[in-house]
């Protein structure tokens, strides 16, 4: 006998059962005793009758289950009365198992399947390994504080991946025997899986918090404050479309070699760092560890304002504030202050120091004494 | 005439009477009655039938392997079914020799 059969006649025995769940256990266990037997029996003779999967039913030669346990009830000589007497939630409940097959046809028949849980057994290997991979993701979640879309262990790649693996075949070996117990031994595999189903979500939230969402949202609060140190890994162009980062001072003028860092004294690492051609990302050691990049990561000259408007102030002349503010750089609001910016025609000067030392020493002090 | 109502009031006969032969097991009693011409017998309703008539006592089971495997419960008539199925004959008997009588005079072909 094949395993559909088994099923079948499972699931048409349930409910029977179900059916007459308002008599007494003695009763219904009398009634029931023969059908798993002739239940058997038909399904042998069905199998006969079609060699292929898409003969008769056990449900086709014997009627809907709730009308057999009506005949059974009533040849038996036990009162119908009782099961027409039975509250409408009982009736409801004794319904539901052949509501779910009709719904499980239906639904089914809309991605072309014959049933639906005929696409969930089809899917369930791709669960078994995804169950792995979460399984990998929180070990690995012990070892270091950020989850990373490869489990890193520690600070293993390596030993990550092959973990992730191991238990990614594990996971299926496991999922291919649970899957060929019986109810009984499914159950405490199926908790465990919800329980994990659960965990994967979070950690998909982690993922896509750490690599998505904060910095949208950073992006749109015009702070980047969450970085952490998982970018370090991280090249090519920010998803906010931030390729660069100019600082200037509160003169307008473009400060060279800037680290930026947030709140926590994490390295805020934002654009692409292989636009830094001249410049050499400097190791900061006050840190975790990880590198620092110094912004802008561009040679100044590409930055957004040619030049800087440090240049525009100095040719600009008595009334700087009217061509700075008209021309680009509307965001640079202090330089409306910037009075002694005729004074500040050493920024000429100071603009080549930028290309001068592309040495990014931590000091933009010089430069700010020259300028005062 | 829906032939499955007139089997209700007559299928105790008709299990009784296919157990005289030999003693069955469910599903072979189901099949039996089939072969004697008994189409439309319900599943369900010869188990039902089974039942009631080993409650009432006109039956006795006992257990047997099968070849194939499973256990089954064989059914098998005792001296009270015996005496049942005799009372019940005759009953039969005399309502459908009734009834041929009466379709015979009006010209009802059998």
């Amino acid at each position: 006998m094949t395993t559909a059969t088994t099923v079948e006649i499972e699931e048409y025995y349930e409910a029977v059962r179900l059916a007459l769940l308002d008599l007494s256990d003695d009763v219904r266990d009398d009634l029931l005793d023969d059908l798993p037997d002739h239940l058997a029996e038909v399904a042998a003779e069905l199998a006969i009758e079609r060699p292929d999967e898409n003969g008769p039913t056990l449900r086709d030669r014997l009627g809907d289950p709730t009308e057999y346990a009506a005949e059974l009830r009533a040849a038996a000589g036990l009162d119908p009365g009782e099961s027409a007497a039975t509250p409408r939630m009982a009736r409801l409940l004794q319904s539901l198992p052949s509501r779910w097959h009709r719904a499980d046809a239906s639904l089914g028949r809309l991605v072309r399947y014959e049933r639906l849980s005929d696409l969930w057994s089809a899917l369930r290997p791709g669960w078994w390994i995804l169950r792995g991979y979460v399984v990998a993701q929180l070990v690995c979640r012990l070892t270091r504080s950020r989850v990373e879309p490869v489990p890193m262990f520690g600070n293993s790649r390596f030993v990550g991946f092959i973990l992730t693996l191991a238990l990614m075949i594990g996971s299926v070996a496991v999922g291919r025997v649970v899957s060929q117990g019986t109810r009984r031994t499914r159950l405490p595999s199926t908790l465990i899986s919800l329980a994990l189903g659960l965990a994967g979500l979070i950690i998909a939230s982690d993922l896509t918090g750490n690599y998505v969402l904060n910095s949208s949202s950073a992006a749109s609060n015009g702070s980047y404050t969450s970085y952490g140190t998982g970018y370090t890994g991280y090249s090519g162009a920010d998803p906010s479309g931030i390729t660069d980062l100019y600082a200037y001072d509160n003169k307008g003028n473009l400060l060279p070699g800037v680290r930026l860092y947030d709140q926590q004294g994490n390295p805020v690492q934002l654009g692409d760092p292989n636009c830094n051609v001249g410049q050499a990302r400097l190791n900061d050691t006050t840190g975790d560890g990880t590198s620092a990049w110094i912004y802008p990561l561009c040679p100044a000259d590409r930055g957004p304002f040619a030049g800087g408007p440090g240049a525009v102030a100095s040719t600009a002349g008595p009334d700087p504030t009217a061509t700075t503010s008209s021309s680009a750089t509307p965001t640079i609001s202090p330089t409306t202050k910037s009075t002694p910016t005729t004074k500040s025609t050493p920024t000429t000067k100071s603009t080549p120091t930028t290309k001068s030392t592309p040495t990014p020493r931590p000091t933009p002090t010089p430069k700010a004494r020259s300028t005062r | 005439m829906d032939s499955t109502q007139l089997l209700k009031g007559v299928l105790d006969l008709a299990v009784l009477a296919v157990l005289r032969d030999a003693d069955g097991y469910g599903y072979d009693i189901v099949r039996r009655l089939r072969q004697a011409g008994l189409d439309e017998v319900g599943d369900a309703s010869v188990y039902g039938t089974l039942r009631r008539l080993f409650q009432a006592g006109s039956l006795t089971t006992y257990v047997l392997p099968s070849e194939e495997g499973p256990h089954r419960k064989y059914y098998a008539l005792n001296k009270a079914g015996h005496s049942q199925l005799e009372l019940a004959g005759k009953v039969w008997r005399k309502f459908a020799d009734s009834m041929n009588g009466l379709l015979a005079e009006n010209g009802v072909a059998a």
